[in-house]
């Protein structure tokens, strides 16, 4: 007598219903499910049925992009590590090495440079596409808070990213900001010595960031991610905000592959597009970080020179509501906007003051980062 | 438009808690794992921490003769100390302005900007310094005169010995 045992996977019914043109395939994606349930898992989270509008659409293949952008950066990223040194001493140098002499070195850490860059205005076009087209409301809310933190997240990973090669942009950048993060008020200085790992920069500064750059928001991300995917996938897309759409939502493709096709085709493009980057100018190297140097003018990378440069512009008494009201306001109406907006209007042209104030946000952006640069 | 759920609906739902026994145990789980959890967060916090909260070690450093300091004449003076850092015993580099009125005695600024951080010039011509990231300047005697600093340019204690300028930095 044998004992028969049943599947318990949710996701076994849907393995049933799904065709296989090769019987040894058929055979070897059975073996692999019946030991794992992989297999049934996958093909059930990716066979959903899309709006048409979806298809086709750069406007939404901005998410999609981001995460193959994502993908990059954790690759080369990876590939970096098998070269750098986080040690004061020897940090440069093993840039250096990577640039200059490690085979292919200079493209790989150029290709993580550049889409450091991409992934910020990626991940920025994918908030504003989602704040335009309101996919913020209810029951979505958990989707675009995961967004919001992945977006400061991207931030996190900017900041950190940029002292590790230990030249003259990344250390004074990371004495700026952490000399910022010290104008706090009251927690201010034990904050940025934190951020430190004591008194000045030095060796400890430099382990604080690695680790954060390469461990603990690598996890968060993850994490964060598949929080983000799962929500997408469990209240589907969005309704359209356009007369054209509503007519083709009428209608459904299946998310694998008529959407995934444009994701893959713009990585493809975006790829190419780093590696030209990289061929026609390398990432840079600054000299080595040197503490003393009077000639040196620090800037920090592009995506945080609007924030830079508005402190030209405002007397130091002030300086604390810039660096700690303003952001908390704009971060804080960033995770409320879901809850103060819950009508049912989805149009941006109907919502005059949500839409003014984040095109006040934008221009803010926009413009100081120009003057800035 | 239909919205596609997820499709979980075969997973049983969980019995209501029965009282007594198997509440104690759930409890005891949860408990269990708040000593467990809060432990290796307060170890690893305060491993994290670490020293960083500590004040800067201070050090006096030799700058030289007070006889190569021309009086009336800001000089620009770069320094480096053997410092600990960590497990390391590093080199470490920053800057000085110094100025003497008379000959004895001797003004000595960081040149470290009080606002962000970075290092401000000396201009002759305006006979002041200035800061390039936020145009700061200050006056020959370090108070603010422009831009976003709220403090003067850090005063450092100096001494003379032998002839020799020192300074605690």
């Amino acid at each position: 007598m044998s004992i028969i045992e049943q599947p318990i996977s949710p996701y076994r019914e849907v393995k049933d219903q799904t065709e296989t043109s090769s019987g040894e395939r058929a055979t070897m994606a059975t073996w692999i499910d019946e030991r794992t349930g992989l297999v049934s898992a996958n093909r059930a989270f990716l066979s959903w049925p899309v709006p048409k509008y979806v298809e086709r659409n750069l406007l939404y293949s901005l998410g999609g992009l981001t995460l193959v952008s994502l993908i990059y950066q954790f690759f080369s990223g990876i590939c970096l590590l098998f070269y750098y040194d986080p040690s004061a001493e020897a940090a440069y140098n093993s840039v250096d090495y990577i640039t200059y002499q490690a085979p292919l070195g200079w493209l790989v850490r150029s290709i993580h440079h550049y889409n450091a860059s991409a992934i910020v205005i990626l991940v920025f076009l994918h908030l504003l596409r989602t704040f335009f087209f309101s996919a913020y409301k209810a029951p979505r809310e958990v989707t675009w808070l995961s967004g919001v933190v992945l977006f400061l997240i991207t931030l996190g990973f900017g900041f950190t990213g940029y002292l590790l090669p230990w030249d003259q942009k990344g250390y004074w950048a990371t004495r700026v900001g952490t000399e910022m993060a010290g104008q706090v008020p009251l927690l201010g200085s034990a904050l940025a010595q934190l951020m430190r790992g004591g008194a000045t920069l030095g060796q400890l500064t430099l382990n604080r960031f690695f680790v954060t750059h390469v461990a603990l928001l690598p996890g968060a991300l993850v994490l964060l991610l598949a929080l983000h995917l799962y929500q997408h996938r469990y209240h589907g897309v969005a309704p359209t905000i356009s007369k054209r759409g509503q007519i083709r939502a009428r209608h459904s493709v299946p998310y694998f592959p008529n959407w995934v096709i444009m994701d893959v085709l713009l990585g493809l493009g975006l790829l190419a597009l780093l590696i030209y980057l990289s061929w026609h100018e390398r990432a840079p190297l600054a000299f080595p970080a040197n503490p003393a140097d009077t000639d040196y003018s620090p800037k920090p990378e592009w995506y945080f020179l609007f924030l830079f440069h508005l402190l030209h512009y405002v007397p130091g008494r002030l300086e604390p509501f810039l660096i700690v009201v303003v952001p908390l306001l704009v971060i804080g109406s960033m995770f409320l906007l879901p809850f103060l907006d819950t009508g049912e209007e989805r149009r941006p042209w109907r919502k005059p003051v949500t839409t003014a104030v984040a095109l006040f946000y934008v221009a803010v952006i926009i413009i100081f980062t120009f003057l800035g640069s | 438009m239909d919205e596609q759920k997820f499709p979980l609906n075969n997973v049983s739902e969980p019995k209501p808690p029965e009282m007594g026994r198997r509440r104690f145990l759930e409890t005891g789980v949860w408990a269990t794992t708040s000593v467990v959890g809060l432990t290796l967060f307060g170890t690893g916090g305060r491993f994290i921490v670490g020293d960083a909260l500590k004040d800067k070690d201070e050090q006096w450093i030799n700058l030289g003769e007070i006889a190569s300091l021309s009086a009336g004449q800001m000089h620009q003076t770069a320094y480096s100390l053997r410092h600990k850092d960590a497990w390391r015993t590093v080199e470490e580099k920053g800057l000085l302005y110094v100025f003497s009125d008379d000959g004895t005695t001797y003004t000595v600024f960081s040149a470290v900007c009080t606002h962000l951080g970075c290092n401000v010039h000396w201009e002759e011509a305006r006979d002041g310094f200035s800061c390039p990231c936020h145009d700061a300047s200050f006056s020959r005697t370090g108070e603010v005169l422009g831009g976003p600093p709220r403090q003067a340019l850090t005063q450092l204690e100096a001494k003379i010995e032998d002839g020799v300028l020192l300074v605690l930095v």
